[in-house]
């Protein structure tokens, strides 16, 4: 069973939730501070945090921060509605993904089994391949590690999967609604652009360049390529 | 001491007191004065001198030759010298000034030097014996005034000029400075009151216009209005926000104990109550974002966030988004543009607005057809129109269909779960960049919005 951290400080929404998550399946634990949110999701107990961002102790955002020193655990960002900035904030802190409060929380169990998926490898889709090997890069699917030049690059469960879709089909374009079916595990939707704060992400952390050519390519209107080497190197 | 009025005060006493000084010294350098009665042997050896040379020449000649003579000696030595015998009758055929005329009648009556008792002391008068024995009087004046042209090379050359032109140079410093310390506090505050306008809201001057005169109280008050103005947006901004996080929470906890009784009733009879309380939770939530947004807007807060973009960049994601979504009711949104269109802006607002004004059309259009999104440049103006194929509006709602809440008489609106804001957005979120929106109805029929956005770069 997953056992799922909820951090919010609305006492009867977490009520709510945890008894509609648990007719779903899952064990919930919730708290009201992000103090104590962080404080617990360091007791490595739960495989899924579900954060809010407006939080009394300690905002969301400072909480995703401290979580994300020492732990990879999975994160779902819940920000205001309308509020674009707090959503790619939440991805570039290393949320694994988000969802506009108030939520349909069919919606918000879709984007947990989306996460849970990912991280037990990709069903329907066997993986081809356990270890990539482009330019600079190393990715190792089976124990889920990225080395550039040997030295290892910390990403996000979101970031790895996504790099892993790019990789495997490096030297191609991936288009959007691919990436986003395949990494975050829903439709894509319009005006929905958590793919692209992503992707730019996973440039900051990779460098934009390798070797004089841009490493993650943007298509326009179409989506992403993942530039292979030049021959001779 | 201190405060403005003195300065002024001060400064332009000072002006003048430069001007009255300069004034004394150049006339006393230009008063063209026969040297004092003290010096009365002098005088008179000189006029007798001239004198004689007159008087011989009318003994012998006449007046005809006194007026040769002296036409002479004004030529070379630049005096003019002008004989009367002892009846104080003019022995010359030219006008003299009364002045001099009773200036000789004195010379005769004193029997020495005289200067004349008004006006400019220039002249000098005194009685000569002639070789023949008979008394004249000989008066000496120097020219009445300066030829203008001399008077411009005197002024222009030598020691006057230079005179001058230190003098205006003086005056100019003094000037430069006196309205450099008047302007320079005014110019600082104007440009505070501009960083201000244009949403610094962090801008204070107090620091840099010190002193207790006006300007620098007027500095300080500037301050303290900035201060109060920032605490409001902020208290705003904060309500805001508080407002929309109070008023969803308990729509988040609706939508949650929504979908817990769907659960727990599976598919009994209630399914359908409960499908309209969530489409009717759904509709408030949107409506609250966007009333947030709209009140935002309006009051301006956005605007810092203002720079360099792309309108063909922007149009040309939102064109694609819209068109995924239109292609659910196999309608199409093309995007027709020329290229690069620079501007200056806040993306986000922007892109809000078209968004909405797109949407809008995707949602009329008719099934199975097409929205055209066009971008152009028309002098001053990027110009974007957003054409759809459906119902187009009564020529009466034209104009209104951009105020908030308003609905067409007709409109499926309610169906379709618009909120009667987001045009009211748009006109806004433009407006805010000086720019204008309108709708027409399309001859073919169909709804054709018009933005125009200034260019300036």
């Amino acid at each position: 069973m997953e056992r799922i951290l909820v951090i919010d400080d609305d006492m009867e929404l977490c009520e709510l939730l945890q008894d509609y998550l648990e007719g779903e399946g899952f064990s919930i634990d919730a708290v009201h501070r992000g103090d104590q949110g962080v404080e617990v999701a360091a007791g490595q107990a739960h495989d899924l945090v579900v954060l809010d961002v407006m939080l009394p102790g300690l905002n969301g955002f400072d909480v995703l921060r401290k979580i994300r020193e020492h732990n990879r655990i999975p994160v779902i960002m819940l920000t205001a509605r309308g509020d674009d900035v707090d959503r790619i904030v939440g991805l570039e802190l290393g949320a694994d993904d988000y969802l506009p409060k108030p939520f349909n929380p069919r919606e918000l169990v879709a984007r947990i089994r989306a996460i849970q998926r990912r991280l037990e490898g990709l069903p329907g889709k066997s993986r081809t391949q356990a270890e990539y090997r482009v330019g600079d890069i190393v990715l190792n699917a089976t124990n889920r590690t990225v080395r550039q030049n040997g030295e290892a690059v910390e990403l996000t469960s979101m970031e790895f999967s996504l790099l892993e879709v790019l990789l495997a089909h490096a030297g191609e374009i991936v288009s959007r609604e691919d990436l986003v079916v395949q990494v975050l595990g829903r439709q894509l939707s319009a005006y929905d652009r958590s793919i692209d704060v992503h992707v730019s992400a996973l440039r900051k952390k990779l460098g934009h360049n390798y070797q004089q050519t841009e490493r993650i390519r943007t298509v326009r209107g179409i989506g992403y390529l993942y530039s292979l080497p030049e021959k001779s190197s | 001491m201190r405060s403005l009025f003195f300065k002024i005060f001060l400064y332009f006493l000072l002006i003048i007191l430069l001007v009255t000084a300069s004034v004394v010294v150049l006339t006393y350098f230009r008063n063209q004065e026969f040297p004092l009665l003290a010096h009365q042997s002098f005088t008179r050896r000189a006029i007798t001198e001239y004198g004689r040379e007159a008087i011989r020449a009318y003994e012998s000649a006449g007046v005809a030759a006194v007026d040769q003579y002296t036409e002479r000696l004004l030529r070379e030595s630049g005096i003019e010298l002008i004989l009367f015998d002892n009846q104080v009758q003019l022995l010359s055929q030219r006008n003299i000034h009364r002045r001099i005329q009773h200036m000789a009648s004195r010379a005769l009556r004193s029997g020495e030097v005289v200067l004349p008792m008004q006006g400019e002391r220039n002249g000098l008068a005194a009685t000569v014996r002639g070789a023949s024995g008979r008394d004249y009087i000989v008066a000496i004046t120097l020219p009445e005034r300066p030829a203008p042209r001399d008077l411009f090379r005197v002024m222009t050359h030598g020691f006057l000029g230079l005179q001058l032109l230190f003098l205006f140079a003086i005056t100019a410093a003094v000037c430069f400075v006196l309205a450099r310390s008047l302007t320079s506090p005014i110019s600082r505050l104007r440009e505070a009151t501009h960083r201000f306008a244009s949403g610094d809201l962090t801008t204070r001057i107090g620091d840099q216009i010190r002193g207790k005169n006006e300007l620098g109280g007027l500095a300080r008050d500037f301050d303290e209005m900035a201060t109060k103005i920032q605490a409001l947006i902020s208290d705003q901004q904060q309500l805001l926000r508080d407002l929309s996080h109070e008023l969803r929470s308990p729509l988040a906890r609706l939508s949650v104990a929504l979908e817990l009784a769907r659960q727990q009733t599976q598919g009994a009879a209630g399914e359908k109550a409960l499908e309209r309380i969530g489409l009717e939770a759904e509709r408030m939530n949107e409506m609250i974002g966007q009333l947030l947004g709209l009140t935002r807007m309006t009051s301006g807060i956005n605007k810092q966030r203002f720079a360099r973009l792309d309108l063909h960049e922007l149009l040309e994601k939102l064109v694609q988004d819209a068109d995924y979504e239109a292609a659910a009711r196999q309608c199409r949104v093309v995007f027709d543009s020329s290229g690069a269109a620079p501007c200056y802006g806040a993306a986000e607002l922007l892109a809000q607005a078209f968004e909405n004004v797109i949407r809008n059309a995707v949602k009329y259009t008719a099934d199975n057809t097409e929205v055209r999104v066009t971008l152009e440049a028309e002098k001053d103006f990027w110009v974007i129109r957003v054409a759809d194929q459906g119902p187009g509006v009564p020529e009466d709602a034209l104009g209104k269909i951009f105020d908030p809440f308003y609905r067409v008489e007709h409109a499926r609106d309610r169906q379709s779960g618009g909120t009667g804001i987001g045009l009211a957005i748009a006109k806004s979120a433009i407006s805010l960049h000086g720019g204008r929106v309108r709708a027409d109805n399309h001859e073919q029929g169909g709804l054709l919005v018009t933005i125009r956005i200034t260019k300036n770069i």
